[in-house]
């Protein structure tokens, strides 16, 4: 076990993708303790063959179908409508957006590539300074993973054995959670004089109303018919993702009319390679926690539930600390996928729901995304409103204290992650 | 040299056309399923086999492709680190350590299909050679990109090819 760590640190520091450091480190470890190679492949295509798994790269391909079809302008519009016409109504509009547009995409990149370019280069025209702008996208783009549909809940679920339905319904809440913090930080800052006093430019006219409204509907109808067809047992989540995409390439292409064949065509590359890279991960992944098995891991983490007899929260509590450190260095998928399948059985021991320490798993490792030094949203936000980390950082922290706060309301109030989960479940479902 | 390169690039290409490709299969093989199921009230039995085994090709040759692009995860601490020599020796670290790794799955990916090739899938009756073929064949792939983009570490290529975000979740 220890081979395996210095190994995999000093690879993944060397800056080698994630899932070759994982692969390498494996193998290192197998050779070293005698075991046959043969196991690194036959361990891969174990943990690629799941039904499960295939729902990532649909809905990863119907996020993109839809942000090439036009859909985060109409989703910005939407938000304008309803929030636009208050004192800083473009900041909330831009919260509003990363929520609503959390339900189509389900990841944290492409929503901040889609609603950043548009908001960053925008909000500073009406007298927000630009840092304020970008780090309100990032704190607002971790809700795309959170709010279903989610990539990285349909991985975290095919390695930790937890359902992904009620994965994407425990999420629901925590996700608004997410959204109101940014939106308390926004009223703070607006009470205390440090928001321009105008309302959103980006206002929607009397003609327009009714067309925005109409097609943020009919946007926002997709994860409502993800959601109710997988809970009426119409179909499985996987099947759910299949039907999305075919729903998207309908919006796109035929309703909006903005997603020609070669788009189309393009948005599956991207969409392939993208479930690639994620995949061998997973499939990597699944080799590193084999090397764990046979170090005996189960009998060191049976150690750590002995200090932690009696207190879950106190456990969950550290949980939360190391993810926050560990999202310093790690992207939240590679975290969370290392850890899950060695921490979740050592939750149930200590009698925590599954879905409640799950969720403050997700949140927490996707917390990683906006960390300095190396969160990739980060990176982007810089990207786009061309300002230093540092910058951005005096800004973002305020939304990072307040998501942080977010994430110990989650572990004290489990009914926040299980209630609707258990509500759906009482109900027959 | 360079026309090698040119074609590791076309192999390349294809291979992220053909992932596409396999991505829309398995989206209509999944719609065709639900259609079955709930339209024809007769369910295909194969659809599931299907989808899963499309998926091990799509992430074997996709991997290649995805480093071909650089679009797998990495950790991005060293990348502006030290001038253009010493970036492109780091490069080539990290692009030979990839190699390895490729000749790992190359070759034990081959030894498997040997090994448990005969074996047939249970709904589809397809030799399993047609699936743990594509962990072999990603291995060798990756290992060319590898050694393409070792070259590249010192003779950059005139054009830069469509190049994306990392991928992210």
């Amino acid at each position: 076990m220890t081979v395996l760590a210095l190994v995999l640190v000093a690879l993944l520091l060397l800056g080698l993708p994630i899932a070759f450091a994982f692969g390498l480190a494996a193998v290192v470890a197998l050779h070293l303790d005698g075991q046959s190679q043969l196991n690194v492949v036959s361990k891969m295509f174990a943990g690629l063959d799941s039904f499960v798994l295939l729902a990532a790269p649909f809905y990863i391909v119907a996020g993109e179908l839809m942000n090439r079809g036009g859909i985060s302008d109409r989703l910005i519009r939407f938000s304008t409508l309803l929030v636009g016409k208050v004192r800083g109504g473009t900041a909330y509009a831009a919260v509003v957006a990363s929520v609503l547009f959390a339900g189509i995409s389900g990841t944290a990149i492409a929503d901040m590539a889609a609603l950043g370019q548009i908001f960053i280069n925008s909000m500073p025209k009406e007298g927000y300074s630009k840092q304020f702008a970008a780090a309100l996208v990032t704190a607002g783009s971790i809700i795309g993973p959170i709010i279903p549909p989610s990539v990285i809940m349909v991985l975290y679920a095919s390695v930790a054995d937890v359902s992904v339905l009620k994965l994407f319904l425990g999420g629901v809440v925590p996700g608004l959670l997410l959204g109101a913090a940014c939106a308390t930080v926004i009223f703070v800052k607006g009470a205390r004089g440090g928001l321009p006093r105008t309302t959103s430019s980006m206002t929607v006219t009397a003609e327009e109303r009714g067309r925005t409204l109409r097609d943020g509907l009919l946007v926002l109808s997709l994860p409502a018919f993800i959601i109710f067809g997988t809970l009426s047992g119409v179909f499985t989540p996987t099947e759910a993702g299949g039907i999305a995409v075919v729903y998207a390439i309908f919006l796109s292409a035929v309703v909006f009319r903005e997603l020609d064949l070669k788009g189309l065509f393009l948005s599956f590359r991207s969409a392939a390679r993208l479930t690639a890279a994620l995949f061998l991960l997973i499939a990597t992944v699944e080799v590193v926690n084999y090397v764990l098995i046979l170090a005996g891991i189960e009998s060191a983490t049976a150690q750590l539930v002995a200090v932690f007899k009696g207190h879950p929260y106190l456990f969950m509590l550290a949980c939360v600390v190391a993810f926050l450190i560990i999202g310093l260095a790690l992207d939240a998928g590679p975290a969370l996928l290392l850890l899950a399948p060695v921490l979740l059985p050592l939750s149930r021991q200590m009698g925590i729901d599954d879905i409640h320490f799950s969720m403050v798993m997700i949140v927490s490792c996707t917390m990683g995304l906006i960390s300095p030094p190396v969160g990739v949203c980060l990176f982007v936000a810089c990207k786009i409103g061309n300002i230093t980390m540092s910058q951005l950082w005096q800004e973002l922290r305020w939304f990072f204290y307040a998501e942080c706060a977010v994430i110990v309301l989650l572990v004290f109030f489990p009914v926040l992650s299980t209630g609707l989960p258990d509500f759906f479940r009482g109900s027959g479902k | 040299m360079s026309a090698l390169r040119g074609l590791v690039q076309r192999f390349v290409i294809f291979a992220d056309h053909l992932i596409g490709w396999i991505l829309i299969g398995t989206v209509i093989v999944n719609a065709a399923s639900v259609f079955m199921r709930y339209v024809m009230l007769d369910s295909i039995s194969w659809s599931e086999e299907a989808m899963r085994y499309l998926a091990v090709w799509m992430t074997f040759l996709g991997a290649a492709s995805a480093s071909w692009f650089d679009e797998h995860m990495d950790m991005n601490m060293l990348a502006d680190f030290g001038g253009a020599r010493v970036q492109a020796w780091h490069k080539t670290l990290l692009h030979f350590l990839t190699a390895g790794f490729a000749s790992v799955v190359l070759w034990q990916g081959t030894r498997y299909c040997m090994m448990n090739g005969m074996q047939t899938s249970p709904t589809l009756g397809l030799p399993m050679l047609y699936v743990y073929g594509a962990i072999a064949l990603g291995g060798g792939l990756l290992l060319i990109v590898s050694l393409a983009k070792i070259y590249d570490a010192f003779v950059p290529p005139a054009v830069r090819t469509e190049s994306g975000e990392k991928a992210v979740i």
